[in-house]
């Protein structure tokens, strides 16, 4: 711990200079009275202090939380000798906000919080509940640890920053339909495969042929073709999913809740997909490349959130090459799935690049000139409209080459830019593109 | 409590005798300025100065009189408390200023008066050979002062 002198030292030692000094000047031992006492106070306090040696541990109660979530954070102090007069000031990052636990003690809940806590004996142990914000991985919290004297002469201070290791993951809103893929895989799903075979729905009827089972006979339409006529069905299988996350950082003010829309929208994709018994993977452009291949089952549905709530911290301009991504992340007849603002050139080639190796696509485009204020003068007016026109060349480029894609007004749920993507898709498959 | 203290520690050096009462009454109200000036500002820095022009009102008033007061003590414990009163109002946003208020309030009220009667007893005693008494007196307060000050030097 570093110490310090107060303000308060500062004016005792004032007092008792003048009231010493001042007395002998003036022959006037009235003057030494009023300073005597803090003269004694001063002594007091300069032979009492001694250096507190208080140590101190956070953890959390989970190691994951789900946004608005509260956690506790149990604050643990401990020291060899009483610390009467302690206080904890903890520093959280943006995202984590403490509430308030004691109002008596005039703590208020915020990003930073203040605490007495006396320690009387050896050990102290104090809950601290804190309301998960924002998604994102944190894991450190700056802490302050200071003490004071007993006359308030002295202030120690100890900064230190502790682990935590939390991970608070986006909230999965339940969407109202999802994409389907041109081909479905072989697993079984909910998804209709558009091949024939063992299944609920049906899809046509067609003649007996020896072999088949007299279960699905339909005895109905064969008395009235006056033959035998079975039942066929399209049977439920499930697809393979990739999202295709855009997390490059642009050098635009909106960059936080573009990257807050992407990551909301993968997670309740992947949620919603997994629901259906989708195997679902994940490419992540950003700085860093994070790529999942695609599996089922609710360990992927919290491999593929981790991965979404770490994408802040390895972000930078410039969206990984895709050609690194390997062969079994993006497997046949996959429906890959993009989620970007398009701000980013690379990430725009690497969309296009992925198109051009064949892969069936679809694209929600985030409408970052939604979040973006309308210019103030005429030059920002011209650039504004210029970038228009390029985002619109870029979307024609897509929609040309065959993708199917939205833009997702952030101020409209995933649902309204999923169903138009999903219209698209139909009117561009009977079209046989 | 604060206002009462203040507007006492103004009017108590004025009551002496002297021609000066006009100028004691305006020192004292830039002390209380001081004062007031720190609580506003959330500057506990400038309480120091406040008490200190305060004091230094009380110290010049005491040039003309020709008794001990024997009211120094409960001035000085009346100075130290609007000090303490006024430190925790200036340091307001700090957690640690209302920290054990109560019971340092009252250790510094009753060492101030205490003290101060001491001090005052001890002088109200004759003492023979009394110009060797004040020469001791004026190097125990510079030994008093010093030695204070390399404490503080040591000890930060």
């Amino acid at each position: 711990m570093t110490r310090q002198v107060t303000a308060r030292f500062g004016m005792y030692g004032l007092l008792a200079v003048v009231g010493l000094l001042g007395g002998l000047a003036l022959g006037r031992p009235e003057m030494v009275a009023v300073g005597a006492p803090a003269v004694l106070i001063l002594g007091i306090g300069l032979l009492s202090a001694d250096l507190p040696t208080p140590r101190v541990s956070i953890s959390a109660d989970r190691e994951r939380a789900i946004e608005g979530e509260l956690i506790d954070l149990e604050i643990l102090l401990s020291a060899d000798r009483p610390v009467p007069h302690l206080f904890v000031s903890l520093h959280f990052p943006h995202g984590l906000v403490a509430q308030q636990i004691d109002p008596e003690q005039r703590t208020e809940g915020g990003p930073t919080i203040d605490l007495a806590a006396p320690l009387t004996g050896t050990e102290r142990l104090i809950r601290l509940p804190v309301r998960c914000d924002r998604w994102g991985t944190y894991r450190t919290v700056v802490l302050k640890l200071f003490a004071t004297d007993f006359f308030g002469l002295y202030r120690y201070e100890l900064v230190t920053s502790q682990v935590i290791g939390l991970k608070v993951f986006p909230v999965e809103k339940l969407l109202a339909q999802l994409l389907e893929p041109v081909e479905t895989q072989l697993g079984l799903g909910e998804l209709l495969s558009r091949r024939r075979g063992g299944g609920l729905e049906f899809a046509e009827l067609r003649s007996f042929t020896p072999g088949d089972d007299r279960r699905f006979i339909n005895w109905r339409a064969s008395a009235r073709r006056r033959g035998l006529w079975v039942n066929e069905h399209h049977p439920d299988r499930n697809s393979d999913v990739v999202l295709l996350i855009d997390s490059s950082r642009s050098s635009r003010g909106t960059d936080e809740e573009i990257l807050d829309l992407v990551v909301g929208a993968a997670a309740s994709l992947a949620s919603g997909h997994l629901g259906r018994r989708d195997r679902v993977g994940l490419i992540m452009l950003g700085g860093r490349l994070v790529w999942m291949r695609p599996r089922m089952a609710s360990a992927q549905r919290y491999q593929i959130l981790d991965a979404l709530t770490e994408s802040r911290m390895f972000r930078s301009p410039g969206a990984t090459f895709v050609a690194r991504v390997p062969y079994r992340a993006l497997p046949a007849q996959a429906l890959i799935v993009g989620v970007s603002p398009l701000l980013d050139p690379a990430a725009v080639a690497a969309f296009g690049e992925l198109r051009g190796r064949g892969f069936d696509m679809a694209l929600i485009e985030i409408a970052s000139e939604e979040l973006t204020p309308p210019p103030g003068n005429e030059a920002g007016r011209l650039a504004r409209r210029i970038w228009l026109l390029e985002r619109d060349r870029i979307r024609r480029r897509f929609t040309s080459s065959g993708v199917a894609m939205a833009r997702w007004n952030p101020q409209d749920p995933l649902d309204y830019a999923l169903g138009e993507v999903a219209s698209l898709r139909r009117s561009m498959m009977r079209s046989g593109r | 409590m604060s206002l009462f203290l203040a507007v006492a520690l103004i009017v108590y050096p004025a009551l002496a005798p002297s021609s000066l009462r006009g100028l004691f009454v305006f020192v004292g109200i830039v002390g209380v300025g001081a004062l007031v000036v720190a609580v506003v500002a959330a500057a506990p820095g400038l309480v120091g100065l406040g008490l200190l022009i305060l004091f230094l009102e009380y110290g010049v008033s005491l040039i003309t009189a020709e008794e001990l007061d024997w009211g120094a003590p409960v001035y000085g414990a009346a100075l130290l408390l609007l000090g303490e009163v006024v430190y925790s109002l200036a340091a307001r946003h700090r957690v640690e200023s209302t920290a054990g208020e109560g019971l340092r309030t009252i250790v510094v009220v009753v060492l101030a008066v205490g003290s101060g009667f001491l001090v005052l007893g001890v002088v109200a005693i004759p003492l023979p050979h009394g110009g060797l008494v004040q020469a001791l007196g004026a190097g125990g307060a510079a030994a008093l002062v010093l030695g204070l000050a390399s404490l503080a030097r040591a000890r930060t």
